[in-house]
């Protein structure tokens, strides 16, 4: 359909008004991270200031940020890694070789995921606690693969499905056995899928508050308990935490960004043509 | 030597049963054509040669070699899909040697066959491309020449032109003709298109209802339609059937038409018999003194031909098929005729009764 410049001009305003409406608090922690104490919770609010960098300052020198970066980068990439191995195997039979209650088990893994965490939060710390995995980045990684697991067998279950029946049935006619079918025509056909079903998995680990928070107290912290320190003991301190949540959310959404035409490839591609 | 043998095959999804009693005798070098309505159970059919289905009931032999249970690959078989199946992937060259690849056959010898099958199929100067950026006839080649690579004992067809236009479909019949001819394979086609039936086939198996209706010679499958449902669905324009009751008239019968007119059947019938007549369009012609009248409703000038429909009562056309001309004009009354010999007539059951054995 043919747009009128009118017409171009009025969807961009009200695209970019949307945009900026939903990116305004991220916006607005950014500015804060660059203002001193009482600029940030001064009212009305100030949108010019000269930026200071007291707050990084501050905030390496009280934490040692580093050792949170490294956690989040292990729980993050170890659990995304650990629910591939384990969702990839998982999909595929329920894909190529489904029986009656596929479907059923299919939907039980997502209705585990409308169950709120703070549910079982005591039973898990129990048994963390007498596994010896409280505080330790093996545990996290375990709860951040079984809390992302349903929707990566989800999705890699929905790209298999995508891929016609027949490509896999001339393959076994030309004598592809199921092990050569997978690493032969189902990786390569579904890697788009499988790519962004990865990244998505990693910024859900990455972004994981509840259990980082309540699972480990120092030897394992990622950063958003990081950003949890700087919220509680001395009061707010709004510019500080500021500049600690955008030192936390600063490397994932680099990785977003980079990513981005993989990600959205993968969750739009549709038949394998 | 490869023949194909089905005794007693039958298909059930739990309690329903898509295929029955299916018996039939491929020969070597036989280019058999298996077509029927859709839904009637044709594919199933081919997978279950394939391998592809379980066969329920029944013996699938292959060069008198009972292969049930032998997995699809071992059965020297290959299949061309109606979506071609490609592998998106690979180049067109990948495609074809994927199956030598899986072999072990060494990279000299793979090359060898590609680029023979890519001669014959026209596709040399493709080889390196992906799928995606072939057409529609190229992608039917490349899965024709993925086939011919694997130098199987039989090649098997599920309606491989469906998804291409008119003019390539023809031009596509041909070739698959000529191929046939050239490998000198055996080959099982299917299809719901009955002109690729007649063109293409040494014996149309017609099938309907997960059940063999009729085997036969094309020719012999149109001039002697043992059923109904075969004389309705081989032929184009379709065969005229009329259904009608038969009648004693000093001991000559008729048959009364349920559309009202009256014509006399050369045979003995029970008064009362539901009967169905059929005729050709061919063999009605305009004849002033002809057993049928009706008023012309529609004329079709294809060309070469004509096709008239006649309303012989009660809504009910008749088609006729003729040459240029005209044989009147919308709203003219016309008597038609036939002679005897090309009068089909079937029983309460769709079954030929027959008049005389035609050849
Ligand atoms: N997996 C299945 N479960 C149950 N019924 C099935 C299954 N597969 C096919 N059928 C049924 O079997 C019948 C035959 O199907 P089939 O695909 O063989 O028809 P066809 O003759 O190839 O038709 P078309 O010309 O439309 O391709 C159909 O009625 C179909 O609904
Ligand atoms: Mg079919």
């Amino acid at each position: 359909m043919e747009q009128s410049t009118g017409q171009k001009i009025a969807t961009a305003l009200v695209g970019w008004g949307l945009s900026l409406l939903m990116a305004f608090p991220i916006l607005w922690m950014a500015l804060a991270a660059f203002k001193t104490e009482s600029q940030a919770i001064a009212s009305p609010p100030i949108f010019f200031f000269a930026p200071t960098l007291e707050n990084f300052a501050a905030v390496f020198e009280r934490a040692n940020y580093p050792h949170f970066f490294l956690n989040s980068v292990v729980v993050a990439g170890g659990s995304t890694l650990l629910a591939l191995i384990i969702g990839l195997p998982a999909a595929y039979a329920m894909a190529f070789y489904p029986t009656k209650r596929t479907k059923d088990v299919l939907v039980w893994m997502l209705s585990t995921k409308m169950m709120p965490a703070v549910g079982v939060l005591v039973p898990i710390y129990l048994m963390f606690r007498s596994a010896g995995l409280i505080d330790t980045r093996s545990g996290l990684v375990f709860m951040y693969t079984l809390m992302n697991l349903p929707i990566v067998v989800w999705m890699l279950f929905t790209f298999f499905k995508d891929v016609p029946k027949e490509i896999l049935e001339a393959a076994l006619l030309d004598g592809a056995r199921p092990v050569q079918q997978f690493w032969m025509l189902l990786l390569p056909l579904t890697a788009p899928g499988i790519a962004s079903t990865g990244l998505l998995a990693v910024i859900l680990a990455w972004n994981e508050a509840f259990w980082s928070i309540n699972l480990s107290t120092s030897n394992a912290t990622p950063l958003t308990a990081f950003i949890a320190s700087f919220s509680s003991p001395e009061g707010l301190f709004w510019a500080k935490l500021s500049a600690a949540s955008l030192l936390a959310i600063g490397p994932i959404l680099a990785f977003g960004w980079m990513t981005q035409k993989q990600l959205v490839r993968g969750l739009t591609f549709g038949a394998v043509k | 030597m490869s023949s194909v043998t089905l005794n007693q095959i039958g298909k059930s999804y739990g309690a329903l049963e898509v295929v029955s009693g299916i018996n039939l005798e491929i020969a070597d070098k036989e280019f058999v054509v298996l077509v029927g309505p859709s839904g009637c159970g044709k594919t199933t059919l081919l997978r279950m040669i394939a391998g592809l289905e379980t066969i329920t009931v029944g013996d699938l032999l292959i060069d008198g070699e009972r292969v049930n249970r032998v997995r699809p690959d071992e059965r020297g078989l290959a299949m061309v899909f109606q979506s071609y199946a490609l592998y998106p992937h690979m180049t067109v060259a990948d495609n074809m040697s994927f199956a030598l690849r899986l072999a072990g056959v060494d990279k000299s010898e793979r090359d060898r066959k590609v680029n023979e099958a890519a001669k014959i199929l026209q596709l040399d100067h493709l080889l390196q491309r992906r799928p995606a950026q072939l057409s529609g006839g190229q992608r039917q080649r490349v899965a024709i020449g993925r086939a011919i690579v694997r130098d199987p004992k039989v090649f098997l067809f599920d309606e491989p032109l469906s998804n291409l236009d008119a003019a390539l479909r023809i031009q596509m019949r041909i070739e698959l003709a000529r191929l046939h001819k050239q490998l000198s394979a055996t080959m099982i086609y299917v299809t719901h298109d009955q002109v690729e039936a007649m063109t293409m086939a040494d014996r149309i198996v017609v099938v309907n209802k997960g059940g063999i209706e009729q085997v036969g010679t094309p020719m012999e499958i149109y001039q002697n339609p043992d059923t109904v449902f075969v004389a309705g669905f081989i032929g184009s324009p379709k065969m005229n059937l009329f259904e009608a009751t038969a009648t004693t008239v000093d001991g000559r019968t008729f048959a009364h038409l349920n559309s009202g007119q009256k014509i006399s059947v050369p045979m003995q019938l029970k008064p009362g018999t539901q009967i169905t007549l059929g005729v050709r369009p061919e063999a009605l012609t305009a004849d002033s003194s002809g057993p049928l009248a009706g008023e012309i409703t529609v004329i079709e000038h294809l060309g070469g031909e004509t096709l008239t429909y006649v309303d012989i009562g009660n809504g009910k056309l008749a088609t006729i098929k003729s040459g240029e001309a005209s044989l009147g004009q919308v709203g003219d009354t016309i008597r038609v005729s036939f002679a005897a010999d090309r009068l089909h007539v079937f029983g309460p059951d769709g079954r030929a009764i027959r008049i005389q054995p035609r050849h």
